[in-house]
């Protein structure tokens, strides 16, 4: 455990959207500064910074967090995912890819926070029904779409990925029956 | 790229997806807290922790000398620095100016009467929590009723009053119609005070540009009047101010008129040499940006024995809170003028008035007035049908203005342009399943989740009045756009326009328009907004519901004198008459780079020349037709015709737990025209977004203050917002009325979903508990339902 003065800065190591990387912060600075003003990662969304909006919600160690009621220091050691980190390349992820097309943003300022939220809901349930989304998206707050055009994007990732699954599945079978 | 290549060149009336998202959606948008110059100081202000006082004196020793602070100011500190007038300004209207600190008197707990700007932000607070306020306290008016008392202190000592501004409507003789009347329903009607809540705050970033001048960045709905109330408040002139307008996280209006902290922020540039920045804290926007609604409508409204209305005498009373701000009198003026709705009322007087509090200021919402007398009317067409035994349906139907009678002036002297009120109403209810989902909540009325319809029908302004008219209003600006289109040389098309993109997708919408109107494929044609040192301007900001409307008849009046550019050029390069081309899609539509448009032969489609080529030619300008100027360009300006007024009905079904009084939104059908739908994906968001929004205001939200004026709700904690599991699908459907005034048949969308959905609902909750007591405020709280039930069970 390490000791130090209000005014002295921390060094901190995380690992952020797959890289090693080290800052320095105060111990008072939030995470969400943290991301946003140590390591210029912007998508990182402040919308209240006590933890209702969700708009800063980002992935450390696989489960949604809100980096707004974390210390940038509580970073040290853990694995950080942001919006910047989800796509491959120019390649979206199919969450990325089914809000836009689904028009599940207006003004964008919840949209990372959502991301990170529904990353989080299909992980822990991939099957999930409307009501459950409805349910787990309740933390956070959309301002100007009135929620349902997410609720789509998000329940067509999830069927995309279920036939997926099934269709891979089903491959395996073949081939199973084909070596028989 | 966005859009996928639509298989015929015509884009209105198809969902072609808004540029940009692929940004948003990979974190890469930049709003304007992710704007960094180097250099730049922190902005705090300290503000009052008192409702009403004189300022003795001001101590900013202990602030400055807390190392990082690089300056701390007052009023006083900052001599020259003018203050804003109202964008609004009614005949008889009293003055208070806006300034961006307290001058001699603190009038709202969070007034800012200091502002310290410091090396960070953290520091910037700390040293503005240590500025020092010696106080006199004065008696506080925490409601209008207080304000009124005629021996009640003055907010503004050299007014007669707190009424800061008042209209009125006279038409007929309302009280020998009253007097005859069959029935009359008097009621008083509120809407709690509510705060308009984009997710990203208000955000300012003000930077000295070397030559004296100032850029800055602002979350903002209007840029043009931002960069006109701070080069007024500065005196400077107007070419050394450059607004950009980068992403913004949402406006609903409070983002719509420029603020005293824009200008104070562009002198502290100016002063420190340095950039400055403040970004709202969420905490602080509950006193730092404008509320909305806080209205009580008084309506008395006599009905004969059938259900006809016969007159409506109305006071409509806004609790502006501690300043007359930007929109002075206008929501209760626009809530006043649209209060009869739909509905033909041979008499009415209505009162629209603006009293001053010790509160925080209310201003522009969404809906902007407009729900809050749509409650209060739609609201008593229900009282009135339940007391003459006829059904909500019904009784809307008999005094409906019918398409025959459009276009019409109804009492207050706003014309409805067109629409089929009666139709829309069936068409909706229809889909409702209305008399089906009456008779199951009937079942339900003694189980222990009680079930109730409502319905309410409304009209919305959209589009904006001519500017003349508008002078008339007494709105001190105008309603038109400017803009520059502008083919470039390769054949592709630059739109300039003045209107502000906030996400509701109006740079696309102008898009399509111009890619019809000079049919080409949408991808040819990108939209630039959003800075102020683009050849454009919009008079009164991305606001009141006409940026298609408006925004968009500047485009094609644009488009339409460009068109007529291109084919003088085509005639010339084909060596025809003007007369004797037309300009034509390219088919099949070509390649990356191919030529999408030609100019051709009337009498020979085969002879032709593409729009590259023109351009081409326009920038060589080798060779010309005679008297036409070098380049492809028009600049145009669109001043509106008229209004044009949108309108819907809604139907919902509520369930409302007995035992607690909690509302559940079951479903929703919401009819609606707004003219031609350009782009059905965004008219379908701005409508979903605005009911969200209107649900939150019915059921949840309320900005409220304690009896020593201090805010109870000063955080998300305690201001509840509409959450997913609170919204249910909206079943839309759709109506499709041109406006006869506009010359692409657009009405505005952007308010139609907050304005019924309050009456709606309440419709709904009276159904559902029974009438024994009638419901007439909101929010609609679980604990005002229940009280209603518990009253209404002892009668």
């Amino acid at each position: 455990m390490r000791r130090a003065d209000v005014g002295d800065r921390l060094e901190t190591i995380a690992l952020v959207n797959g890289r090693e990387r080290r800052f320095s912060v105060l111990p008072r600075t939030s995470l969400a500064d943290a991301l946003r003003d140590e390591l210029g990662l912007h998508g990182v969304r402040v919308g209240c910074e006590h933890g209702i909006c969700g708009a800063c919600t980002i992935l450390v160690d696989g489960r949604p967090m809100r980096s707004c009621l974390m210390l940038g220091v509580q970073a040290d050691g853990a694995r950080i995912e942001t919006i910047e980190g989800l796509a491959q390349g120019q390649q979206l992820h199919p969450l990325q890819d089914a809000f836009r097309r689904h028009h599940a943003l207006q003004c964008g300022f919840c949209t990372a926070g959502f991301l990170a939220t529904a990353q989080g809901l299909l992980d822990e349930n991939p099957d999930p029904t409307r009501e459950e989304v409805r349910e787990v998206l309740s933390g956070n707050i959309c301002r100007c779409t009135g929620y349902q055009t997410i609720v789509d994007a998000i329940m067509e990732v999830a069927a995309q990925r279920i036939a997926d699954r099934q269709a891979a599945a089903g491959q395996t079978g073949m081939e199973t029956s084909d070596g028989d | 790229m966005d859009a996928p290549t639509a298989p015929s060149c015509r884009s209105t009336g198809t969902s072609v997806r808004r540029r940009g998202l692929a940004r948003i959606v990979a974190g890469k948008a930049a709003y304007v807290p992710d704007q960094h110059l180097p250099g730049t100081l922190d902005v705090a202000f300290a503000r009052s922790p008192v409702a009403h006082a004189h300022i003795r004196s001001i101590d900013i020793g202990r602030a400055a000398a807390l190392p990082g602070v690089v300056a701390v100011r007052t009023m006083r500190d900052l001599p020259g620095l003018g203050s804003l007038s109202s964008t609004w300004e009614v005949a008889g209207q009293r003055h208070c100016p806006e300034h961006a600190l307290a001058t001699d008197r603190l009038r709202h707990v969070g007034q800012a009467f200091a502002v310290v700007v410091a090396n960070d932000r953290a520091t910037a607070e700390r040293a503005a929590a240590l500025v020092e306020i010696d106080l006199e306290p004065l008696p506080a008016l925490l409601s209008v009723d207080a304000a009124l008392e005629p021996d009640a202190p003055r907010l503004y000592p050299d007014w007669p009053d707190n009424e800061a501004a008042r209209a009125e409507w006279l038409v007929g003789d309302p009280d020998a119609a009253l007097d005859g009347a069959a029935l009359v329903v008097e009621e008083s009607f509120t809407s709690q005070r509510v705060h308009p809540l984009s997710l990203e705050t208000r955000g300012i970033l003000a930077a000295p540009d070397g030559e004296g001048g100032v850029t800055l960045w602002v979350s903002t709905q209007a840029p043009h009047q931002v960069k006109m109330a701070v080069a007024s408040a500065l005196g400077l002139p107007e070419h050394r101010l450059r607004v950009i307008v980068p992403n913004v996280g949402g406006g609903f209006g409070m983002k719509a008129y420029p603020h005293a902290d824009e200008a104070l922020l562009a002198r502290l540039a100016l002063d420190l040499g340095r950039p400055v920045r403040w970004i709202e804290d969420r905490r602080e926007s509950f006193v730092s940006s404008a509320m909305g609604r806080d209205q009580r409508v008084d309506l008395r409204v006599g009905f004969d024995a059938t259900g006809r209305i016969l007159a409506l005498d109305g006071v409509v009373t806004l609790d502006k809170g501690a300043l007359i701000g930007q929109s002075s009198l206008g929501t209760a003026w626009v809530g006043a003028a649209f209060l009869p709705g739909g509905y033909a009322i041979p008499a009415v007087r209505i009162i629209a008035r603006a009293i001053v509090t010790n509160t925080p200021q209310t201003g522009a919402y969404r809906g902007y007035g407009q729900p809050e007398t749509n409650l209060a009317l739609e609201r008593t067409l229900d009282i009135a049908a339940d007391r003459l035994g006829i059904s909500p349906a019904e009784i809307r139907q008999r005094n409906f203005i019918v398409p025959a009678q459009m276009p019409h002036m109804i009492a207050t002297g706003v014309t409805l342009d067109s629409g089929d009120y009666p139709r829309l109403l069936d068409m909706t209810l229809e889909r409702f399943g209305y008399e089906e989902a009456r008779a199951r909540c009937a079942a339900a009325a003694a189980s222990p989740v009680r079930r109730g319809v409502g319905i309410a029908c409304y009209i919305e302004t959209s589009n904006m009045a001519p500017s003349a008219a508008a002078a008339y209003l007494g709105i001190r600006a105008g309603s038109f756009d400017l803009l520059t289109i502008r083919m470039e040389p390769t054949g592709h098309v630059r739109i300039d326009t003045g209107q502000t993109e906030l996400g509701q997708g109006i740079s696309i919408t102008l898009a399509q328009l111009c890619a019809d109107e000079l049919m080409m494929p949408v991808e040819d044609v990108v939209v630039a907004h959003g800075d102020t040192a683009l050849p454009a301007f919009t008079s009164y900001g991305t606001a009141g519901s006409a940026g298609a409307g408006v925004g968009g008849a500047a485009v094609i009046k644009g488009a339409a004198r460009l068109r007529d550019k291109l084919l003088l050029w085509g005639a010339h390069l084909l060596q025809l008459d003007a007369a004797a081309v037309e300009l034509a899609s390219a088919r099949p539509l070509g390649d990356e780079g191919a030529p999408r448009a030609v100019v051709r032969d009337k009498a020979d489609p085969g002879r032709q020349v593409a729009v590259s080529e023109i351009a081409r030619a326009a920038y060589f300008f080798h060779s010309a037709p005679d008297g036409v100027d070098p380049g492809l360009e028009a600049s145009v300006g669109y001043d509106p015709p008229g209004f044009a007024i949108s309108y819907g009905a809604v139907a919902v079904e509520v369930a409302v737990d007995a035992e607690t009084g909690k509302v559940a939104i079951e479903r929703m059908t919401f009819g609606h025209d707004c003219g031609r739908v350009i782009n059905p994906a965004i008219v379908e968001g701005q409508i979903s977004g605005a009911v969200a929004q209107a649900i939150g205001a019915t059921l949840y939200e309320a900005a409220r203050y304690d009896e020593e004026g201090r805010p109870l709700s000063t955080s998300l904690m305690d201001y509840m917002l509409p959450l997913a599991a609170d919204v249910p699908p909206i079943d839309l459907v759709h109506l499709e009325t041109p406006s006869p005034l506009y010359p692409h048949g657009v009405k505005g969308v952007g308010e139609s979903g907050t304005i019924a959905v309050p009456a709606a609902i309440m419709n709904a909750v009276q159904h559902a508990i029974g009438t024994g007591t009638t419901l007439t405020a909101l929010p609609l709280s679980a604990e005002r339902v229940w009280e209603a039930m518990r009253t209404t069970a002892q009668i």
